[in-house]
């Protein structure tokens, strides 16, 4: 009966949908990521350049403002294109940062159980009873402000998340035969970590991590909105909704666009994020 | 019974009648999934009579499609994607006061019927029952909801079921969770549950396969008992042959979702007409066929590999020249349970205690015993998967666990370990060719890729296999299949030992026998030897040269084949002999013993309550026995 069950699902696998899902997801990710990019090319300004004339206008109206201005008078799609070298570096290397540090924590913590296991976890509970942002008021206090100070901040509040993850699906999976089967044949422990173990746990991590980077776009937003991120005159689309949350009811293009930017670089991330755990698993099942 | 003897061919009308003695009849039933129910046909054209106070049993191979049949009839296949394309089940519902068919009924009318009129036993009972609630409230639940009653008399009620189903102790049974039972007990309070409102007809689907053979033999007979009693018609589905011998009245063979043979059980199981049924009885290892032979023996079956010349001779050994390749003394393992605020040992399970085994060169040694008694412990210390507590295990005359770490590795090449279920033991995400060829990288074996991807190649064909394969990633393989993959691998560092834990219990009957084949045509070309962990004593006849009987983590017997089985001493023994079922239905309805009662007691021990050490006497040459009694709890 099992049988029959997963003989279904392997031949509705590989629809074309996942086809259009990776199609779609890398032209949006691609797109944004390139254009942020080559951005100091195209505008060498940086999107700062004011114009209290253009002050608030309306999008479509002149050719110069093709998204409309800001309370400043600066075009809206010139800072998103900008906006996204800030965003995108955040909350990718951020993502990949802690994905790193937690996996790595909780393969060895999972696997090796025992004395170790215990101390991180201990560890990791601490750092999940830090209120986040009473650990950036520390650490920006200590260090002062700047991009490369808000990533390690993500990362050192994030990894708990994939270690604990990483750690359940470990603890599981170090039980199951195939890896008893590697122990019996004396594979070495690192081989059977990185080999047998981590590969099959990959699932949840990416999509948890295609989560994040959505995240950290925001989180950016926050910390530069309470004066802890960047330069507040450095174009990010975080940065860009605070801005404009004053104008909400006036001026709706002001925080339409930049949002509308991060959704598009989250949906592209997450079919991207989709697609490759698919095909990571030889399986190709299509799970919720 | 005229028409359940009288095989209904698949031409028959689709106009459904029912035969006045039958309580359900059922009619070209067609059942396919994937979209529109096209995909797959699990179930074509089935058609059988179900009469009162029988035992239908429906057997077949893994996706034959008896366990969907059972499930159409509670109208459940949509739950699993599935839908019924054709047919009828005419049913003569006494809650809904009018013949119904089960097929055509609303959600709502079926939701009267199932668990009142029809109910089921599931094979799992870890999983069936529900962890948080109490077993009263489970069984009380059936009856509020079918019967109408008052708690407080549900509750009496339930009580009353317990005591049919003889659970010892009901009363504070009511208040226990499922996991304070063991799995006999959790598989007796579903059948309590499953008869709590005498249902007319009772669906086992292969209600003991997780048990033991001794507390199988408890259930079957209760099931049968019960069904003496209250007049219940049963649908009973296996795999099993023997059990069906000793369940059935009638007898349904399916395979691929069709229909091959049907009949009383007499006639199915001695004189089978079809070709199929005859290669799967001829599959069945039978217990007592091997009398007064010494060594093992081939199965008779179709796809045997060319190889093999004379399948009645099996593989040799010679024991009495030489020394043995693998020798345990003392061989202990205790796990410790710890407990309470600082972590205290309060109990610690003694899974093995004083086991002194020897495997000599080219013989088969088969570790034999239910769950608990250690056997799987003693192969997975001996494979340095677990470190002993005490005591030694000696490969080639070097003690392993006295040697450097490093030098151990060098017992991970000569001894392989294949594992009980052939869909978890091996990596979903490396190809076939990756995962035979890791071992001979690990020990340098191969020391070129392609090297190893010749030797992989070579042992896919030895085990009945196309190099081709080892491109393609385990699931594409079937259960058969992926063992004789394990095997491939197992193979690949050319030991001298192979531990088998389980290794063909989850594989099909004619499956098991193909795999069998294989491991003893192995032995025969390379000297092999095999302990060969398992629980099924008709295997065990089969294939070993000599047997060990484990009890609560202590050996009680140990001896040749011959001594074992034809000359059984130990009560322990015995015991588990009776309970393997017999397949002879030539016996009659006679033919049933009731077996013992009584739970397999738990190795768990309180600290300081040390158990008495068996001590083993010799009664033959080779045949030891244990002079300790045996106590069922």
């Amino acid at each position: 009966m099992a049988n029959e069950h997963s003989q279904i699902e392997g031949q509705v696998k590989r629809s074309s949908f996942r086809q259009f899902e990776f199609v779609a997801g890398l032209m949006l990710c691609g797109t944004i990521g390139m254009l942020a990019l080559i951005s100091p090319l195209l505008f060498p300004d940086g999107g700062q350049s004011v114009n209290l004339l253009a002050r608030l206008m309306p999008p479509l109206q002149s050719s110069e403002y093709p998204l409309g201005a800001d309370p400043l008078g600066r075009d809206i799609l010139t800072r998103i294109i900008v906006g996204g070298r800030v965003s995108f570096t955040v909350g990718i290397l951020s993502a990949l940062g802690a994905v790193t540090l937690g996996t790595v924590i909780g393969l060895f913590a999972g696997y090796y159980r025992g004395f170790a296991d215990a101390l991180l976890m201990r560890f990791a509970d601490i750092q999940l009873a830090l209120p986040f942002i009473l650990l950036a008021i520390t650490i920006i206090a200590i260090f002062g402000p700047g991009l490369d100070r808000i990533i390690i901040l993500m990362i050192v509040s994030q990894w708990v998340q994939y270690a604990r993850l990483v750690r359940g699906s470990v603890l599981s999976l170090r039980e199951r035969e195939f890896v008893q089967a590697a122990r019996s044949y004396g594979l070495a422990n690192s081989k059977i970590i990185f080999r047998h173990i981590l590969p099959n746990a990959l699932g949840p991590l990416i999509i948890l991590m295609t989560l994040n980077v959505a995240n950290n776009i925001l989180l950016e937003s926050s910390l530069t909105f309470l004066g802890l991120g960047v330069d507040p005159r450095v174009a990010s689309w975080g940065g860009m909704l605070a801005e404009g949350r004053n104008y909400a009811q006036s001026a709706w293009w002001v925080t339409v666009f930049p949002g509308l930017a991060i959704m598009m670089t989250v949906l592209g991330l997450n079919m991207l994020g989709d697609w490759l755990r698919d095909n990571l698993d030889p399986l190709g099942r299509t799970r919720l | 019974m005229q028409e359940l003897t009288t095989p209904l061919t698949s031409t028959n009308t689709v106009t459904a009648s029912k035969p006045a003695s039958a309580i359900l009849s059922l009619r070209n039933l067609s059942v396919g999934f994937g979209q529109n129910g096209k995909s797959v046909r699990a179930v074509e054209d089935l058609s059988f009579d179900l009469a009162m106070n029988k035992t239908l049993a429906i057997v077949g191979e893994s996706g034959s499609g008896k366990s969907i049949t059972s499930l159409a009839l509670l109208g459940l296949v949509h739950h699993l994607g599935g839908s019924v394309l054709n047919g009828s089940a005419l049913f003569n519902s006494r809650v809904l006061g009018r013949e119904v068919d089960l097929n055509s009924l609303s959600e709502k009318e079926l939701r009267k019927i199932r668990g009142d009129e029809i109910s089921m036993i599931f094979q799992e009972p870890m999983t069936s029952l529900n962890p948080v609630y109490t077993i009263g409230t489970q069984i009380s639940e059936t009856l509020m909801l079918h019967r109408g009653v008052s708690a407080a008399e549900a509750r009496r009620l339930t009580k009353d079921y317990l005591d049919l189903v003889r659970l010892p102790d009901a009363l504070r049974l009511l208040d226990a969770y499922p996991h304070q039972l063991s799995g006999g007990m959790r598989q007796r309070a579903m059948i309590a549950m499953a008869l709590s409102c005498q249902p007319k007809i009772l669906i086992a689907d292969e209600p003991t396969t997780a048990l033991d053979v001794t507390i199988q033999a408890q259930i079957l007979h209760i099931i049968r008992e019960l069904q003496a009693e209250l007049g219940t018609a049963v649908i009973f589905i296996s795999h099993d042959m023997s059990v069906v011998s000793e369940m059935a009245d009638d007898v349904l063979v399916m395979k691929s979702g069709r229909m091959v043979e049907q009949g009383s059980v007499e006639k199915v199981l001695l004189n089978p007409e079809q070709e199929y049924t005859q290669a799967l009885l001829a599959a069945v290892p039978q217990i007592g066929s091997m009398k007064g032979q010494s060594k093992p023996k081939f199965f008779m079956v179709p796809g045997l590999s060319e190889g093999t010349t004379n399948p009645s001779s099996g593989p040799q050994a010679d024991h009495n020249t030489k020394a043995p390749l693998l020798e345990t003394k003392g061989l202990t393992k205790r796990f410790d349970i710890r407990k309470g605020l600082f972590s205290r040992i309060t109990h610690r399970v003694h899974a093995a205690e004083q086991v002194s085994l020897q495997l000599y060169p080219g013989e088969t040694l088969a570790l034999v015993g239910e769950s608990g008694s250690g056997k799987s412990t003693v192969g997975k210390t001996i494979q340095q998967l677990i470190e002993p507590t005490s005591g030694e295990v000696h490969f080639d005359g070097q003690s392993i666990f006295k040697l450097p770490k490093l030098a151990r590795q060098r017992f991970r090449r000569e001894i392989q370990y294949i594992f009980q279920d052939p869909y978890g033991s091996l990596n979903p995400r490396l190809t076939v060719g990756q995962s035979i060829m890791e071992p001979a990288l690990t020990h340098g074996i191969a020391t070129s890729k392609v090297e190893a991807e010749n030797m992989v190649g070579a042992l896919l064909e030895k085990v009945g296999l196309q190099p081709e394969h080892a491109q393609r990633y385990p699931h594409e393989f079937s259960g058969g299949q992926r063992q004789r993959i394990c095997i491939a691998r197992a193979l690949i560092c050319d030991p001298k030992v192979i531990i088998a834990d389980e290794s063909v219990s989850a594989l099909d009957v004619s499956v098991q026998a193909q795999v069998l084949n294989l491991m003893m045509q192995l032995q025969q070309e390379r000297a092999l030897s095999y302990l060969f962990i398992t629980h099924d004593m008709a295997v065990v006849e089969r294939v070993a040269h000599r047997v060990a009987v484990m009890y609560l983590g202590q050996l009680v017997e140990i001896g040749s084949r011959q001594q074992v089985f034809e000359n059984p001493q130990h009560d322990y023994t015995k015991r588990l002999l009776d309970a393997v079922p017999h397949m002879d239905p030539s016996r009659g309805p006679g033919r049933f013993k009731p077996p013992l009662e009584g739970e397999i007691p738990s190795p768990m021990r309180a600290v300081g309550n040390e158990p008495a050490i068996n001590k083993l006497e010799q009664i033959a040459p080779g045949h030891f026995v244990s002079q300790s009694d045996f106590i069922p709890s």
